[in-house]
């Protein structure tokens, strides 16, 4: 959550560019505190071990816990300090999650039910159906009904989906496919 | 080192793995071509598929697709100013300005034959690092491994370019995720919540595709666009490559350095291509004769990013191979080819496996090779690959996604494990917390319990007071200090400028 501040006259153009505001962090507290609660449950677990077995997670899950109230603490302090206002900046070594983290932050909540939908539906057909019957109807389905491409396009994808599952996966590489739960 | 050498390239040139290997090159060729879907998610996405290969083959498939992402990553920079991987950046700034002014085959010849160039080089350097680099690993013991896990996950941490503590949190998450299941030591059921199936630990591979795919499956329903939303046309003709060629060998000291720079970036943990680049580039511009031209269609800045971009390849492999420890989210991912494979990194690919490190050399070298002759052959119908509708590729990469986790132990766990991965990769990127920390986390946390307790069990607590052991806890610490030094000089020298936006 961004609450932004107006301390300077905002008709006076120089003072509106060195904006300034606060910033509290919701969704960063909210994991933190997420990821605390769970070193912590992780570390009383751990206490029940011996030695030679919880070493390790005591270790791991201790300083866990420190990080992440740490985190809260600093996240909350800079929440009460005015920043000036820049540009979002995406860091060098992150230039490939650069578009991704673009389109995540921007799209609609409609288009997020919509695509996470979908995701949920070819998984559940893939529990109950198997992979044999789902890949092709859901090409069919998504492409002729989200992505609304013609049914002789979203037809042939289908065939070539089941064609190269058969024969790529199942014939050639001879990998296990997910038969679901008649099979 | 001449007859591992000769061995390993006789491994390589086997039927079976050279095929494997074409088919990596031909798979990395087309990912590479296409912005939208990098080497990482694609690697995590092929990992599934080398269950039962031997180590040399699984590497021909795995690091022939790597290593030329990098190589066609440039193809659509140069043609259409979209980097097709976040290495290849640095390509665009003079090379799509020269396809503007209708030089786009000089650029792409310059490009791709320094990238060639740059690959043989990095791979010379991990084949001159061998010999180097065995002598230390081998007097190395348990607690020094133990250590160099740890500095290897804070280098990855505090040099990537992301909030420190946020990173630090991912690790231990890693850590925490790597530690269920029955413990080695007593057998005792650690955090498996009374289910059965987590006894085994939570399996590698559903963990790898879920983290990296998902988000770009995801990506790719929620933009709707085509991959190249915003590429301009495609050059009409594309002529002159011999002439780039010949660019090239002219200015083989540009390559030269490019590759240098690129090869010792690409050996330090958390810095990787991304950065490597803009320091080659900044070099190459330096020490031009035409400066000015740099951003407007300048050659040599060409070849420096071909030439870096592959270079840092072979850089980046010494320390996974050595000590475990991956320069970045690729290397992550194929650091967990080594686990799939049955290889400990380490001693182990020093001597005994000294085949399979030095196979990847040449793998490097080849796939490079085949990869540039056919983008010379073949480029103009591969350019075409560009322009394919994101939402199309969803059906296929969700079926690859469902197959790939599946196939780890044919159980529908997998399936789940790889959703929950997923969830926690869209996490990640929608809130800004990095996912190679808990990818390598999850990857190390096994191996660097088995150091602690062997060196607990060698040493009591006196492994701690070790010269090395302290050595390395002080670059531990530097890890830390010095960026946060470096952050607070930068604080103070913009003082002023607060108190003003404060007042």
């Amino acid at each position: 959550m961004t609450t932004p501040e107006t301390p300077t006259d905002t008709a006076n153009p120089a003072a509106a560019e060195r904006r300034t505001e606060r910033r509290l962090p919701v969704a960063d507290i909210v994991i933190s505190l997420g990821l605390a609660a769970l070193f912590g449950n992780a570390f009383w677990i751990a206490t029940e071990w011996s030695v030679r077995a919880g070493l390790f997670p005591r270790m791991v899950t201790g300083v866990g816990l420190a990080l992440a109230l740490l985190h809260v603490v600093i996240l909350l302090l800079r929440a009460r300090t005015p920043v000036p206002v820049v540009e979002e900046r995406v860091d060098a070594d992150d230039e490939a999650e650069g578009d991704v983290e673009y389109v995540f932050a921007h799209a609609g909540g409609r288009a997020w039910a919509g695509s996470l939908a979908w995701v949920a539906a070819f998984f559940v057909g893939l529990y109950v159906a198997g992979l044999f019957v789902v890949a092709p109807l859901f090409a069919l389905t998504y492409l002729r009904f989200s992505v609304r491409r013609p049914w002789v396009f979203s037809v042939a994808y289908a065939a070539v989906i089941l064609a190269v599952l058969y024969l790529a996966f199942e014939v050639a590489l001879q990998l296990p496919v997910p038969p679901g739960l008649f099979l | 080192m001449g007859e591992a050498l000769l061995d390993s390239l006789s491994q390589v040139l086997q039927l079976q793995t050279l095929g494997l290997m074409l088919l990596g090159v031909a798979i990395g060729f087309v990912v590479g071509i296409l912005p939208g879907l990098g080497g990482p998610v694609t690697l995590a996405l092929m990992l599934p598929f080398t269950f039962g290969m031997e180590p040399v083959e699984a590497f021909a498939f795995l690091l022939g697709m790597l290593v030329v992402t990098s190589t066609t990553g440039d193809i659509t920079s140069v043609l259409f100013g979209i980097p097709g991987e976040a290495t290849s950046a640095a390509a665009t700034l003079d090379g799509y300005p020269l396809t503007r002014r209708g030089q786009g085959g000089r650029a792409l010849g310059a490009v791709l034959f320094s990238s060639a160039l740059g690959s043989v080089f990095g791979a010379f350097v991990l084949a001159a690092m061998v010999p180097v680099i065995r002598p230390v690993v081998l007097a190395l013991s348990a607690p020094e491994f133990f250590m160099l896990t740890l500095v290897g996950l804070t280098f990855v941490v505090a040099l990537s370019g992301k909030k420190v503590l946020k990173g630090l949190l991912m690790a231990a998450l890693g850590l925490l995720v790597a530690l269920i299941g029955i413990d080695s030591q007593e057998g005792i059921p650690r955090y498996t919540m009374d289910e059965i199936y987590l006894w085994d630990g939570i399996p590698l591979v559903p963990l790898v595709v879920g983290l990296f795919g998902g988000a770009e499956v995801l990506q790719l329903m929620l933009s709707r666009s085509s991959i190249a939303g915003g590429a301009g046309e495609m050059p009409k003709r594309i002529t002159g490559i011999g002439e780039g060629i010949r660019d090239t060998l002219r200015h083989w000291p540009v390559v030269l350095r490019a590759s240098a720079i690129g090869s010792t970036i690409g050996m330090i943990p958390g810095l990787g291509g991304s950065v490597a680049q803009f320091i080659a580039y900044g070099q190459a511009r330096q020490s031009s004769k035409n400066p000015e031209q740099f951003g407007k269609g300048a050659i040599d800045g060409v070849i420096a990013s071909g030439a870096v971009n592959n270079a840092k390849d072979g850089g980046s492999l010494v320390p996974t191979i050595a000590f475990g420890i991956p320069g970045g989210a690729a290397t992550a991912v194929l650091l967990s080819a080594f686990l799939i494979a049955g290889l400990d990194p380490g001693p182990e690919m020093l001597t005994t496996e000294l085949d399979v490190t030095y196979s990847m050399v040449w793998i490097v070298v080849l796939a490079n090779i085949v990869a540039v002759a056919a983008a010379f052959a073949f480029l103009r119908p591969l350019t075409r690959l560009t322009f394919i509708s994101g939402p199309l590729l969803v059906p296929f990469l969700l079926l690859l996604l469902g197959l790939g986790a599946y196939s780890s132990s044919n159980s529908f766990g997998d399936v789940l494990v790889m959703l929950v991965a997923a969830a926690i990769g869209v996490a990640c990127i929608r809130w800004d917390w990095p996912r190679v920390p808990f990818l390598l986390a999850v990857v190390l946390g096994g191996i660097a319990e088995r150091y602690l307790f062997v060196s607990y069990s060698l040493f009591g607590w006196d492994w701690l007071l070790r010269p090395t052991v302290i050595g390395l806890a002080v670059v531990l610490l530097l890890v830390f200090v010095v960026p946060a030094l470096r952050r607070r000089q930068a604080r103070s020298r913009n003082a002023p400028v607060a108190e003003e936006v404060r007042s």
